[in-house]
């Protein structure tokens, strides 16, 4: 019996109604969203925006990475060039320095067939040779017999 | 002889095609058709008027933005109804997380206006409204579609994704329940009887 009236009361509650401009409001939220139709070409546009973006990228880097590498060589060959520089400096300057550091040769004088030459690259020894000797028995090192 | 033109309405599935297109006016259409019913399920469904009318509004955008997806089975209500369902089923286990984490606050109870006095039926259908808002839910969608809709036990068992069989066992259940919610009308004499 309590079955029955509990089918009964089931069946007879009262269908409610959606409240009048139910269906504008509705609208009014889904004004913002876009119809399905107009999502494709978004969802397309979108996936070209996309595309363009990432090939750009992929450009640039390329481009970069070519540029990086063209750079790359050219500060080698610099790089070389300004060693052979140093390197020839670095000779040009070993030689001067050679040619200081080479001790220094003094005219004495002498006559058509004899000149007197002071070697002052001797002039150590020489020293040591004189030390015990007076100052006016010098004698000349060494000299050379060849004339200018 | 002039023939009268007759305007035939066209079908659920033809206006899902012209919504699928981006057609407004089919969308409107169809809100037009279905938003009683839909407001009358979750009504029924939730026990509660106003968050019926805001989970309908809800079903009917999900329907929209859905469209492009929806595959024609014959039964746009149907779909709906689903649509609909898992609304409440989602914001319930909302709502049962919130009140785990929040055990201390007091809940505020949802209460319909109180009748006029002496419309005992009146009063009598809100206390089974209630009564159903407060039965798991597995029940209560297979009660609401079953007795108040008037689906057959198939059709809900293909609705929801379970066995015939399931479905009456949740039927029985739910009525069982319902009629302990309700045992105070039952044995303080037949009240509803005398309004009706």
């Amino acid at each position: 019996m309590e079955d029955q009236r509990l089918t009964d009361l089931l069946r007879e509650l009262p269908r409610e109604h959606a409240r009048p401009g139910f269906t504008a409001r509705v609208l009014d939220v889904l004004e913002p969203l876009d119809a399905p139709r107009r999502m494709a070409p978004r969802w397309s546009f979108r996936l070209a925006t996309a595309v363009a973006a990432a090939t750009l990228v992929a450009v640039a880097i390329s481009a970069g990475a070519l540029r990086g590498g063209a750079r790359q060589h050219r500060e080698a060959v610099q790089a070389r060039q300004t060693l052979e520089e140093l390197r020839a400096e670095h000779g040009r300057l070993e030689q001067e320095l050679r040619e200081i550091s080479a001790p220094p040769v003094v005219y004495l004088g002498g006559d058509e067939k004899v000149d007197y030459v002071l070697d002052l690259g001797k002039m150590g020894n020489a020293e040591v040779e004189l030390s015990g000797a007076s100052a006016t028995s010098a004698t000349p090192v060494a000299y050379h017999v060849n004339t200018f | 002889m002039s023939v009268p033109m007759v305007l035939k309405q066209p079908s659920d599935a033809e206006l899902m095609a012209r919504v699928r297109e981006g057609d407004r006016e089919a969308f409107t259409d169809l809100v037009d058709r279905h938003k009683d019913a839909v407001v009358s399920y979750l009504t029924r469904l939730t026990g509660d008027r106003d968050r019926a009318e805001d989970l309908a509004q809800e079903t009917f955008l999900r329907l929209f933005r859905s469209a492009r997806d929806y595959h024609e089975q014959g039964y746009l209500r149907a779909y709906l109804f689903r649509i609909a369902t898992n609304l409440v089923r989602s914001e319930e286990r909302r709502e049962r997380r919130l009140r785990l984490l929040l055990p201390f606050f007091p809940r505020e109870e949802h209460a319909e206006p109180a009748a006029p006095g002496g419309m005992l039926r009146r009063e009598l259908h809100r206390e089974m409204a209630a009564a159903m808002a407060k039965l798991p839910l597995r029940y209560r969608v297979a009660l609401v579609l079953h007795e108040i809709e008037g689906w057959s036990y198939v059709d809900i068992a293909q609705e929801i994704g379970c066995r015939e069989g399931t479905v009456k066992s949740r039927v029985h259940r739910g009525r069982q329940q319902l009629k302990q919610k309700l045992e105070p009308y039952w044995t303080g004499g037949a009240a509803w009887k005398t309004s009706g």
